[in-house]
């Protein structure tokens, strides 16, 4: 099975998001890029990812703000990229700036869901999360 | 704001404004007055000399007209019938008929001192003299020879056709007192018998004063004063009684016309007939009188082509004259000028006044333009200042809340078995205050845009909004049992977005405090309080105290423990910082236990409108 690409620089969200997809049974292989350029390293397997095995992940989860590159950068290369272009992305921040939201649908993200405070209301939306774009969402095989 | 630094108008700078006004108006002014001056000054000079023209010509006339009838008197005389006969028959008793024609004709015509009939050997044959008002026929023992005066001379040598004219004098008869009234000229005609031979003259004496007082009724009829001077350029008729008179014989020394005006009279002497001209400013006008054809004058025998002049008709209009009629012309063109000129000076002193005033004020008003749009600047850039640090606060903030609660939370699922009931109702509250800061978060983000915005205008319809709410409010929790009553046409005009938040506040607050009711109800519609139309929220929740109905508003401010009902305080008063933007007010009545109402109106009642927030 596919590998999920997670792009979160707060340690403790990284924390919390891994353990919310081990509560929920998701089984896949979750990657971890730290900042943007991490992120396109992997998917274009470039730096330190260089010369890794495996195509591309199942979905990516993409945090706005992150060091180096930033989120949305990272999305407009995403969606730039023939290899790259079909993944789909889940913007997954803490912003409720209504301007990140418009600029991410407009750079192509397929959904976008903020982080809530309550570690309940997390779970659940990494459960829904998980539930859809893993399992019921038809993604293309590319 | 502090008013920017403009110059006052003072004297000086109006001066200097009114002064380029001024100038130039005013050397047009002078410039048109002077033009004015000179053209009057000019044509009154023409007239002037118009006028001197036209009497001199009217004096001309009426004596060129006085010699022609005397010339023709002579001539008459010379061919009276009677005289004719007369020298036929030589008989000294046919002398009567003569006389009596001679003293007629003297007595019709009145003009004449004397009227004569000379023989050839110069002996005086007839003889009438005028003697005051009566002619008088003169004895033939009176009669006397006057072979050698001039006159007498002149006369016996005319041919057929020709008369003679004497000088124009004063010579006083013999035997006469020298007296002005004596001025005579003195005019003959050949007398020729029925044969042709020549028999001697006749020769008439015209009382020349009557030419002279033609010439000085001139002056009575206001066409001027005109004299006559004779070809030597002596006074006949002057501006002084003394020039005329017997001082004649005296040759008028030192004081005669050509004496006092020499150059005038050298160019009058030079020509004949009229002529107006200027000789060192005075103006003179003249005209020489001419002798009918056929004259021959005292002075000069010449042919009967050529008559030399006689007299001359002239006047004088000293520059003097002219000099007094200017400075009066001037006078009044310069009070015309002064007059204008000052009327000028005080439009160009109000005009610039008005001009600084008015500058001033542009120039005020463009100071304090700039000052706004500094103001105006400074006050943007201090709301995207704002707008960016909320943003930052938000966010960065609410991560490590997560973190707190998050870990707090997998701490109680992964552990909680190691942890007692005392340590997990520590993790719950730790949990419960990271949520709570969360909220607080949220809300005051809420209230620091609601200041910062900008207020629309726009039409809102607060009955699609308050349904829209009650929609989320049911959908979030679905098992509470609340009627929602929303009147239908709650319609008003303001910030559809600011308004949306005020009423989710106000909806919240009595979703939240109508929990505990069984059957809650929730009213939202207007009402009429007085004279002024006013929104409401009403429910049958728990009500408050409104012995601290004044603290409902203020932020963090609760009348409910937080055990109670939830929240952070702040809603009310993000809706009375909505409700005072739009100019209006907002209050609440409440009974504890039975329920609260909201009261708000937009627009109206509120001073503070004006006051940003």
């Amino acid at each position: 099975m596919k590998p999920i690409l997670l792009v979160e620089d707060n340690p403790d969200d990284e924390v919390l998001t891994l353990r919310a997809f081990r509560k929920n049974n998701i089984k896949n292989d979750i990657i971890v890029a730290r900042d943007g350029v991490q992120a396109l390293d992997f998917l274009f397997a470039t730096g330190s990812h260089a010369g890794r095995e495996g195509g591309n992940p199942q979905v990516i989860l993409l945090d706005l703000k992150l060091p180096l590159i930033d989120g949305l950068e990272v999305l407009r290369r995403i969606r730039a990229d023939e290899r790259t272009r079909l993944i789909p992305v889940v913007i997954l921040t803490s912003s409720r700036e209504e301007r990140d939201l418009v600029e991410s649908y407009s750079l192509g993200c397929n959904s976008y869901v903020r982080k809530p405070v309550n570690f309940d209301e997390f779970m659940e939306a990494a459960r829904q999360l998980g539930m859809y774009w893993l399992l019921l969402n038809e993604a293309s095989e590319r | 704001m502090v008013q920017p630094e403009i110059e006052t108008v003072t004297a000086k700078s109006v001066l200097l404004r009114a002064l380029p006004i001024f100038l130039p108006i005013a050397l047009v002014a002078t410039c048109v007055v002077y033009l004015l001056y000179a053209t009057q000054e000019a044509a009154t000079r023409r007239v002037i000399a118009a006028g001197q023209k036209q009497l001199v010509e009217v004096g001309y006339t009426s004596l060129a007209n006085s010699l022609a009838v005397i010339g023709n008197d002579a001539e008459f005389i010379a061919q009276d019938p009677f005289l004719k006969r007369w020298l036929e028959s030589r008989d000294d008793r046919s002398v009567e008929p003569i006389l009596a024609q001679f003293q007629s004709f003297a007595r019709h015509r009145g003009l004449y001192e004397q009227i004569r009939f000379i023989g050839l050997d110069g002996v005086e044959a007839v003889r009438v003299d005028w003697n005051s008002g009566a002619a008088a026929a003169v004895a033939p023992e009176a009669l006397r020879d006057v072979s050698g005066e001039n006159d007498i001379r002149q006369g016996l040598k005319l041919e057929p056709g020709e008369i003679y004219f004497s000088a124009f004098d004063f010579r006083p008869e013999p035997g006469r007192p020298a007296a002005p009234q004596n001025a005579s000229i003195r005019v003959a005609a050949p007398v020729f018998d029925a044969a042709g031979h020549k028999r001697g003259m006749v020769i008439l004496s015209y009382l020349a004063e009557r030419a002279l007082d033609r010439v000085r009724s001139l002056s009575t009829r206001g066409l001027g004063q005109a004299w006559l001077v004779d070809s030597k350029g002596r006074w006949l008729l002057g501006p002084s009684a003394a020039d005329a008179a017997g001082s004649f014989a005296a040759a008028q020394e030192g004081r005669s016309f050509a004496e006092l005006h020499a150059q005038a009279w050298e160019q009058i002497a030079r020509s004949t007939g009229k002529g107006q001209f200027d000789a060192g400013g005075d103006l003179h006008t003249y005209a020489a009188v001419e002798l009918p054809d056929g004259a021959v004058t005292g002075e000069n025998i010449l042919s009967s082509t050529h008559a030399a002049p006689g007299v001359f008709l002239l006047t004088r209009t000293p520059a003097t004259a002219f000099a007094a009629f200017s400075r009066g012309l001037i006078r009044s063109h310069v009070a015309a000028l002064l007059g204008t000129l000052l009327l000028l000076a005080a439009l160009s002193g109000f005009i610039a006044h008005h001009g600084a005033r008015r500058s001033r004020a542009e120039r005020l008003v463009r100071a304090l333009n700039q000052r706004l749009a500094k103001d105006n600047a400074a006050l943007q850039s201090v709301n995207r200042e704002l707008e960016s640090f909320s943003y930052s606060v938000s966010h960065d903030l609410r991560a490590p809340l997560r973190s707190i609660d998050g870990f707090s939370q997998a701490l109680l699922e992964d552990y909680g078995d190691t942890v007692d009931s005392t340590g997990r109702d520590y993790l719950l509250r730790v949990r419960g205050a990271a949520q709570r800061m969360g909220n607080l978060i949220d809300d005051l983000l809420k209230l620091a845009r609601v200041s910062q915005s900008e207020l629309r205008d726009d039409p809102v319809d607060l009955s699609l909004l308050g349904r829209k709410i009650s929609a989320e409010l049911r959908q979030r929790d679905p098992q509470r049992n609340i009627d929602f009553v929303i009147a239908p046409d709650l319609q008003t005009r303001g910030d559809g977005r600011l308004l949306q938040i005020a009423l989710e506040n106000l909806l919240d607050n009595a979703w939240k405090f109508t929990a505990r009711q069984p059957a809650g109800r929730i009213e939202f519609g207007k009402a009429r309080q007085g004279s002024e139309e006013v929104f409401f929220v009403r429910d049958n929740g728990a009500g408050f105290d409104m012995a601290h109905a004044d603290k409902l508003f203020g932020v963090f401010q609760r009348l409910h423990a937080v055990t109670e009902f939830e929240g952070t305080g702040i809603g009310l008063a993000t809706v009375q910082r909505i409700v005072y933007k739009h100019g209006g007010r907002v209050w609440g009545e409440a009974e504890k236990g039975r329920g609260a109402v909201f009261f708000f109106a937009l627009r109206g009642g509120n001073d503070e409108a004006d006051i940003a927030g």
